[in-house]
């Protein structure tokens, strides 16, 4: 039988360290997969998951049930991902990882055999490396929104709630974000 | 419709935001207006080019790495646990485990190390805030005593306050003592401490040599819980693959219950290895159908390996498998 979110957390709030692993591993893919999604960079993006739940665990005996443990967990996340990225503003994106990732491409296109599959490999790869060029430019709380609305899929409302803000300041961010990156990307699409 | 408004109902569309309505009436508009429906299809293209960018991928690697990473961090986290509460705890492990050490024969089966932290605290911020109370904790915990002893190690003293102006100062370390225990397999303590060895130790090697101390044990009662699910989480989380298969091999063998399906169900959602995911599914033809068909998360696994595996046969195993229960 699946244990509900609510009996996890209140057996957690007690003490039980099991209760609260078993939340952790509930939800830590997606925690994960935001954290790389927001800094493209694994060992960044472990910072991030560390922190994330680490504040879960100081916060959660003061945790009372007024929100969904999801939109909880993932306000903690956005405002870890800002803290992080005001933490390190001197620091690029593009890192070490990306790197390996071009090598590893790079001997995984030779071994294509149909031509065409290469050429939309490499595009893909131009692509993105101009997209994450792209999100470079974008202030913190325009970059957690894009990321959320596009990688991630949340909708507006969904991303307010875990921001804490306005639907209409989560529509500004995003439409701003998306006018720069219209901007910086006009030369991909057209 | 104004331009802001156009602007706005644009971007609100490609996002898919806008009401059944709304959308309604954006197309109509965008029909009329040459002008607008350009405006449109580069913002479509936009997206388009976003949607091609790879989003970075969330290999199982990095996450069993950011889980064992959390692991070493939440135990420094618990340790942050007001004094008087890990006081009442370390008594109360200490008071279980008196009774085994003293029946012991103390012929060496296995060295368990216990890790006893004692800490000196004086004036510590985040635990207690009353000089009395610390000292009250510290006597209780006889680290006087402990310290005088010869076998005891000293180790990673971290300074919290290391200015000994005032007269003071503030510390916490690790005081390290061998406990030797000789104990049959179905022994819950030494089940706990071999429990406590696959999750925690340093060393693959001993990790890998108390999964197998579980495995090949013979229990009167089966392994006790903690037992299970420090396999579970080894297997869950243990960077080492020889580690995981092992837990994985040992897990499998015991009889069917929650922590057992838990690690199936995970192996099969997760691992990248698919001799481990071939040989979870097989195991599924020891579950009885009825047990499979009233468990929601485990037809769930299945239809998910029978949309998404790689493999071919696990794909069909699944396919077979859910259409066995569907056809009682």
């Amino acid at each position: 039988m699946v244990i509900e979110d609510h009996d996890l957390i209140s057996r957690a709030q007690q003490g039980n360290s099991r209760a609260f692993e078993q939340l952790v591993y509930r939800y830590d893919k997606r925690v994960l997969s935001m954290a790389l999604s927001f800094t493209n960079n694994q060992d960044e993006a472990k910072d991030i998951y560390q922190e994330v739940f680490v504040r879960v665990f100081r916060a959660l005996p003061k945790f009372q049930f007024r929100s969904q443990f999801s939109t909880w967990l993932y306000r903690i996340v956005t405002n870890v991902c800002l803290t992080h990225q005001s933490r390190s503003k001197a620091h690029t994106f593009v890192g070490i990882d990306d790197e390996y990732t071009d090598e590893d491409t790079g001997r995984a296109s030779e071994t294509l055999v149909e031509e065409r599959l290469a050429d939309e490999h490499v595009v893909n790869e131009e692509i993105t490396t101009h997209v994450r060029e792209a999100m470079n430019g974008l202030s913190p709380q325009q970059r957690v929104v894009f990321t959320l609305r596009h990688y991630e899929g949340y909708k507006l409302r969904e991303i307010a709630s875990m921001m804490d803000c306005a639907e209409g300041t989560v529509k500004k961010y995003l439409f701003t974000a998306t006018e720069r990156m219209r901007d910086q990307l006009r030369v991909v699409y057209q | 419709m104004d331009k802001q408004q156009l602007k706005e109902w644009i971007m609100l569309s490609l996002y898919d935001e806008l009401s059944e309505h709304e959308e309604h009436e954006l197309q109509s508009y965008l029909q009329a207006n040459k002008s607008a429906q350009s405006q449109f299809d580069e913002l479509e293209k936009l997206h388009a080019a976003i949607a091609r960018a790879d989003k970075p991928p969330t290999a199982d690697v990095v996450l069993v790495e950011a889980r064992h990473g959390l692991r070493a961090v939440m135990k420094y986290e618990q340790q942050r646990k007001p004094v008087m509460r890990r006081l009442r705890e370390t008594i109360s492990i200490w008071r279980d485990l008196m009774p085994t050490l003293r029946s012991a024969n103390m012929k060496l089966a296995l060295t368990g190390v216990s890790m006893l932290l004692v800490g000196v605290y004086l004036g510590m911020s985040g635990g207690l805030g009353e000089r009395g109370e610390l000292d009250t904790a510290s006597e209780a915990l006889g680290a006087s005593n402990l310290l005088k002893q010869p076998d005891v190690e000293i180790s990673n003293v971290r300074f919290l306050d290391a200015d000994a102006s005032d007269g003071t100062v503030e510390f916490v370390f690790e005081a390290i003592r061998p406990i030797q225990i000789r104990g049959t397999l179905d022994n819950p303590d030494i089940q706990r401490v071999l429990a406590h060895a696959v999750v925690n130790e340093q060393n693959p090697g001993v990790r890998l040599r108390a999964v197998n101390a579980v495995s090949t044990s013979q229990y009167g009662g089966g392994p006790i819980d903690e037992v299970k699910r420090a396999l579970v989480v080894a297997l869950k989380t243990d960077p080492n693959s020889g580690v995981r298969r092992e837990a994985f091999s040992t897990l499998i063998q015991l009889p069917y219950d929650t922590i057992v399906k838990d690690a199936l169900i995970h192996v099969l959602m997760n691992d990248d290895n698919v001799a481990l995911r071939i040989e979870a599914i097989n195991q599924l033809q020891n579950v009885s159908p009825d047990m499979i068909r009233s468990d929601q998360v485990m037809v769930d696994a299945l239809q998910s390996r029978v949309d998404n595996d790689d493999n071919r046969y696990i794909r069909l195993r699944a396919r077979n498998v859910l259409e066995e229960i569907s056809n009682p």
